[in-house]
């Protein structure tokens, strides 16, 4: 049932726990941030916090949205500590153009406790507290128009955090938002999270919504008349082509899929057809890309024929082939294509589309305050309503020392530091690749301490998950962590060694904290990836850039270009064959018992596979599913036509930098002093400066600098901050930020649907197979 | 029933002298003689003309048996009948025709008016259309 997990709201961002513990574990990182709140004599080396969504008992009946944050923190000196924050979290909308969702220390701590080796310190819990107060910690930035009535605009942004009360307590942040045109929903109904399947974000859709926005341009690229497809149903007599009149169109939710149903007719000497097809179109995100599906049911056609066009056109061949003339112009040139046009390019384009729109408001939004950015993956897509889930992960935020992939041959010595590798041993050398085959190890050489803990993948693992290794209790990495060698060969796989693609961690030699991943092994090598983070130190960099604000309303279409079918469905191919192949690997790595079996047959892997993995992950399901679902995942999402994609140019007045002077290490800043083209700007203070004759808006406080302008002019601006800290060093750093006016995106465009019949004709067509079993019924 | 046995006997003739008259093309004023279609609202007159005269008279005589034949189908077994094997149907109630269209009811396969196709769908479905006849 629409609205069922929306409550009324149009759109809901759900985020799990484990999600928002990344992201604040991140921003706790970032630049020391969380050291940065203990006196001077407490060095904080590292933390592992834990974040918890459930209603601690010592808050005030009235503290609204509580989050409860435990880190655990090792200083100096082997000093512990824990920390106990309770805050809550709130939707700032001081900004007129964003409701920001963040954590928020400054009005709503409730609780702060600190102790340090089990003692609790009044002095420093309050100092720490005094601290935190001075910050918050944006979570979630949301681009609102207030005032809009256009149901692609954001107006409002609400927040709950649900303390899941299910058995699968799947406790989240949940982000409600209302559109133009639509009003708040049931704020106080969320109290259980809806289904994420595991998904570190998802966002559900109220099919409501989606019908608001695709009714009118459903009735305007078929010819429609306004409004006659409200509510996503239309009841009539439209003329398509060829005299078929479009009856009835129907698109509704189903349980777990969109169903739509159309109706066409269409009358000639000695007949009056009419023809129904119904389908559910399934939402899935295949090789990081938002595809759909569809199930078609067979047509149903009723032929009105006098009995006397009967004798003639059937024995006498007087009318020649009015049945199949008619049913191929009513099935295969109207109805065929009428499902495809709505399932692949209507409602694809738009759930694409939004979930675009979703990705670049979470993830894009400029902030002004020391935020980790987020990326955003798309997870994956049910429906009921409309759910698209999100692997959401914070961005790089540490400076990277040296980071790229090695090829290590057996014998030879490795430097995460600098990424070297030699024959021999030579001073900075972290590991040596010890052996032949299955007897191969990592060795740590000396001053190199190995992590044991677990970490993420690697593309999502942050210096943070390096904190949580326990480091210098092993020295070597043996071969049956790193790879399996597999004796028999897979079906889908040729390579004989299969890497477990774990992720180590290790303290360099020069102290640093590095990850490596070994993710191809051969007889004579290991092939690595690997990221070395910079130690920390005292410097100064200026973040941020002019941003282009999402307009999603006003905008020019600059551009429509057309992508055939064959392009689409080629690049589909390889894109879901490449991320087959990362599933197998994964598949194989999780099966212990498949590598001790000698498998011959594909038949036999295939069950030897189900039998080792008894809950399969619905993800891996594709991978050995009844049959070898490869081609048959390609099949799925094969198109009979291409896609439209549309440039747009918003249509805007400025464009905004929001600039802030990074501090890493424990500096603390006494004073910071901004010049923009070489003209200073007084702290805490907004006017008007001069670059390249173009007038600029600026704004300066605390480490933050505003600037904007509605200049046309494409240029670099020459920013330039001077920091100084309370010990009075002084750090300087210059850098050229491009203004640039190009801020077009492009998105997915709905054709007209004679447009599509027209592609449909050239590209596809109707396509016939002799059939074994007619169906026919004589009407009573 | 007797006026339909009446009418019945006299199409016959009528197709007897028919089928002589086109045996003889030389005759002139059967040259001239222009047959229109009963029912022109249900068959193409183009397409009527395309048959020879004896053909179109049959038709037309099958024109003339509408009313029984439009009861019988209100049965659905004889509709049935009808779509199935409409010689046994004609031949139930008597209607006479001429041989060349009995030899044409006889070769009739229903198949090959139905669209024995389906129709492919990108995804690779095949999509059988359920056909539903209703003979008025």
């Amino acid at each position: 049932m629409a609205g069922s997990q929306t409550h009324g709201f149009d759109m809901v961002i759900e985020v799990s726990t484990a999600t928002i513990n990344n992201l604040v574990s991140g921003i706790f990182d970032n630049e020391g941030f969380l050291g940065s709140l203990f006196p001077d004599s407490y060095i904080l080396e590292r933390f592992d916090l834990e974040t918890n969504f459930n209603r601690p008992p010592d808050v005030p009946a009235s503290a609204e949205n509580p989050v409860e944050l435990i880190a655990s923190l090792e200083f100096g000196e082997e000093n512990t500590g824990l920390l106990r924050i309770v805050a809550g979290m709130v939707v700032d909308r001081s900004d007129e153009d964003k409701d920001l969702v963040q954590i928020d220390f400054k009005d709503h701590l409730f609780v702060c406790e600190l102790s340090i080796d089990g003692t609790s310190i009044g002095l420093v819990n309050t100092f720490v507290a005094n601290r935190l107060k001075e910050h918050s910690i944006p979570l979630i930035p949301i681009p609102v128009d207030r005032s809009s009535s256009d149901t692609l605009d954001i107006t409002r942004a609400d927040l709950k955090i649900i303390d899941d009360s299910t058995d699968e307590d799947g406790d989240a942040l949940g982000v409600m938002l209302t559109f133009g045109g639509g009003t708040a929903g049931n704020l106080g109904a969320f109290n259980s999270a809806f289904a994420r399947e595991g998904a570190g974000a998802a966002v559900a859709i109220n099919f409501d919504w989606l019908c608001r926005n695709i009714g009118p341009r459903i009735e305007e690229s078929i010819g429609l008349s306004e409004g006659a497809f409200s509510n996503c149903r239309f009841r009539g007599n439209h003329t398509i082509k060829d005299g078929v009149k479009l009856t009835e169109l129907d698109i509704a939710p189903g349980d777990d899929n969109i169903q739509v149903s159309g109706k066409v007719k269409k009358s000639g000497t000695c007949y009056e057809a009419s023809g129904e097809i119904g389908a559910r179109i399934f939402v899935s995100i295949q090789a990081g890309e938002l595809r759909v599906r569809f199930e078609t049911d067979d047509p149903d056609i009723d032929v009105d024929i006098p009995w006397y066009c009967y004798l003639a056109g059937g024995i006498l061949g007087a009318l020649g082939g009015i049945l199949i003339g008619v049913i191929s112009s009513i099935v295969g040139a109207i109805l065929i294509p009428l499902i495809l046009w709505i399932a692949q390019s209507v409602i694809e384009s738009t759930v694409s589309n939004i979930a675009g729109q979703v990705t670049d408001a979470i993830g894009g939004a400029g902030v002004t305050v020391p935020l980790v950015g987020v990326d955003n993956v798309l997870d994956r897509a049910f429906i009921d309503d409309l759910t698209i889930t999100y692997d959401l992960f914070p961005e790089e935020y540490a400076e990277v020392k040296s980071e790229g992939n090695l090829t290590l041959r057996n014998g030879y010595f490795l430097d995460l530091d600098n990424g070297i590798v030699k024959s021999s041993n030579f001073s900075g050398a972290e590991f040596q690749l010890e052996g032949i085959h299955m007897g191969r190890k990592l060795k740590t050489l000396c001053g190199t301490s190995l992590g044991i803990g677990r970490m993420p993948d690697f593309p999502k693992a942050r210096r943070f998950h390096l904190y949580r290794l326990t480091y210098g209790e092993v020295n070597e990495v043996p071969f049956d962590q790193v790879a399996v060698y597999v004796d028999f060969p897979l079906p889908w796989i040729e390579d004989k060694y299969v890497c477990s693609r774990r992720v180590f961690g290790a303290k360099t030699s020069d102290g640093c904290l590095s990850l490596f991943q070994v993710y191809h092994v051969d007889d004579s090598h290991y092939y690595i990836r690997y990221r070395t983070y910079q130690m920390e130190s005292s410097t100064v960099r200026i973040v941020g850039a002019f941003r282009c604000r999402p307009a999603w309303v006003n905008f020019e279409v600059a551009e429509i270009n057309y992508t055939p079918a064959v392009e689409l469905n080629s690049h589909f191919r390889e894109m879901v064959q490449l991320e087959f192949d990362e599933k197998s690997l994964d598949l194989i790595d999780e099966v212990e018992a498949v590598r001790s079996d000698c498998v011959d047959e594909k038949t036999s892997l295939q069950v030897a596979l189900k039998n080792a993995i008894p809950v399969v992950d619905s993800n891996f399901e594709p991978v050995y599913g009844e049959t070898l679902t490869l081609d048959k995942q390609i099949f799925d999402y094969h198109k009979a036509v291409g896609d439209w994609k549309e440039r747009r140019l918003p249509v805007r007045k400025s464009k905004t930098g929001r600039f802030r002077a990074s501090v890493d290490g424990d500096a603390v800043v006494s004073s910071v002093n901004w010049s923009v083209d070489g003209y200073g700007l007084k702290p805490e203070t907004e006017g008007e400066v001069r670059v390249q004759g173009e007038i600029f808006e600026y704004k300066t406080f605390g480490n933050y600098l505003i600037l904007s302008s509605n200049s046309g002019k494409e240029m670099e601006v020459p920013l330039k901050v001077i920091v100084v800290t309370e010990k009075g060093s002084v750090f300087t750093e210059i850098r050229c930020v491009p203004f640039e006016n190009d801020c077009g995106y492009t998105v997915r465009r709905i054709p007209l649907f004679m447009e599509y019949i027209e592609k449909f004709s050239s590209e596809f067509g109707i396509v016939k197979a002799p059939s074994k079993k007619p169906e026919l019924i004589i009407a009573r | 029933m007797k006026k339909q046995e009446t009418k019945t006997a006299k199409s016959v003739v009528n197709r007897t002298k028919a089928s002589k008259e086109s045996k003889n093309p030389a005759i002139p004023e059967l040259k001239a003689r222009k047959i229109t279609p009963k029912r022109p609202d249900l068959i193409d007159t183009a397409e009527f003309e395309r048959f020879s005269p004896g053909f179109q008279e049959q038709l037309n005589e099958l024109m003339e048996h509408e009313k029984i034949i439009t009861a019988r189908l209100r049965n659905p077994k004889d509709k049935e009948l009808f779509v199935h094997d409409p010689g046994a149907f004609l031949k139930k109630y008597k209607i006479k025709v001429s041989p060349f269209l009995e030899r044409k009811m006889k070769e009739f396969r229903l198949q090959e008016m139905l669209p024995v196709e389906d129709f492919m769908m990108p995804n690779g479905q095949r999509l059988v259309p359920k056909i539903r006849i209703n003979i008025k």
